[in-house]
């Protein structure tokens, strides 16, 4: 199932993730849980390259790296990254089969960032702040839709310009069966 | 990576005597008596031990960030009353026990980040092949890091793409190798004398929160 290339091109993407959430943390936060989500880069553009197991190991492994990176994997921040994340690449990779070519990266970003945000305010009202958090869902959902675009358009850019993504889409168009 | 690590970042002092799957599983050691101890005098001296620890283990911590983190939450559980009326603003009533329940889980979340802060380094090696996966992810990781200062704002998918293409040519990723082995060191006395202060101090406020109540 997971050949050395396949392996390679997920280790590969798992470092240029943690690269680009090592970016993030350069830029000031105006909102103290407000974060752009650059990390999420890389899993929004290997929908294009790897198949369903492949594409859930990357983001086992981009939520396992920043954790250890960040020295998160004993906390809760562990826990809400798992689940927003997970939950996030299962809606965008649902979206990317079966509503592309008539949905973009922008859209497939929203869709991740709306549903991560929503994922990890479930878990925030369960476990933390209780039913009255409800009341800033709406300021939430507004962040992950504001993230969710830059994003996409941050994604759609990179994979039109790159010539390396671009090459490394065109070697693994070749050994597809 | 080294204990020192790269750039910015700041020097993990236990990494020259502590082992990291040791700081790993002293750290879940800790956990268990952290959820128990309820007194929030007790806790949040913890926390700052923990903050201070975390300090040590070279993570910068963003005091602002869990000062708004345990305020938020407090705020949250204040919205719901419960027990005796301290103070009343506007329609809003501070009661005791929804203030007290507030600060202790902010106060348990943010010890929890800091121990796990200190307790957890990216040499930690996961075993099996996800462990194998992850560190092939770091030596990419570090390759990356390496380029970075090729990377710029004004262009940057250009020169990230540049950077890219001349670390890793599609159809030529390197292998690990050698450059993903890191050198572990540890110090049995401190290392011991590690267990029993920590241990001491989380699951000693434990015990001693039990003599008090």
């Amino acid at each position: 199932m997971f050949t050395e290339k396949k392996l390679n091109r997920i280790a590969l993407l798992g470092a240029f993730s943690m690269f680009l959430s090592t970016i993030e943390y350069l830029f000031p936060r105006p909102i103290p849980f407000m974060r752009l989500g650059l990390a999420n880069l890389p899993v929004i553009l290997a929908l294009e390259l790897l198949p369903a197991p492949s594409y859930f190991l990357l983001v086992l492994m981009k939520v396992l790296g920043q954790a250890l990176v960040n020295g998160t994997l004993a906390s809760y921040v562990f826990l809400f990254s798992l689940t927003g994340s997970f939950a996030s690449a299962l809606v965008m990779w649902l979206c990317y089969r079966g509503l592309r070519p008539r949905i973009t990266f922008i859209g497939i970003s929203v869709m991740g960032a709306l549903t991560s945000n929503m994922a990890q305010i479930v878990l925030s009202i369960t476990f933390i702040f209780g039913a009255s958090a409800w009341r800033i869902l709406p300021l939430f959902l507004g962040i992950g839709l504001v993230s969710g675009v830059f994003i996409g358009i941050f994604a759609q850019r990179f994979s039109d310009k790159s010539r390396w993504w671009a090459a490394m889409k065109k070697e693994a168009l070749h050994e597809s069966p | 990576m080294s204990p020192r690590k790269r750039g910015r970042r700041r020097t993990d002092h236990l990494a020259r005597y502590l082992a990291p799957p040791f700081r790993f599983w002293t750290g879940l050691a800790l956990i268990p008596a952290w959820f128990m101890i309820d007194l929030i005098v007790l806790k949040f001296l913890l926390v700052l031990l923990f903050a201070l620890t975390a300090g040590l283990a070279g993570k910068k911590i963003r005091y602002l960030y869990f000062f708004f983190l345990i305020g938020s939450i407090t705020f949250f559980h204040i919205l719901t009353p419960v027990g005796k009326i301290l103070a009343e603003i506007g329609p809003f009533r501070i009661t005791s026990g929804a203030l007290e329940t507030g600060v202790a889980k902010g106060l348990t979340l943010c010890g929890l980040v800091f121990l796990s802060l200190f307790s957890v380094t990216p040499a930690l090696k996961l075993p099996g092949r996800v462990g194998g996966l992850l560190a092939r992810m770091f030596y990419y990781f570090e390759e990356i890091l390496d380029g970075r200062k090729k990377i710029s704002a004004s262009n940057f998918i250009g020169s990230l793409d540049d950077v890219l293409l001349e670390l890793f040519p599609p159809g030529k990723l390197g292998e690990p190798g050698e450059a993903a082995a890191q050198e572990i060191r540890s110090n049995l006395a401190v290392s011991v004398l590690y267990l029993l202060f920590m241990g001491g101090a989380v699951w000693g406020s434990l015990l001693l929160q039990y003599l008090i109540v």
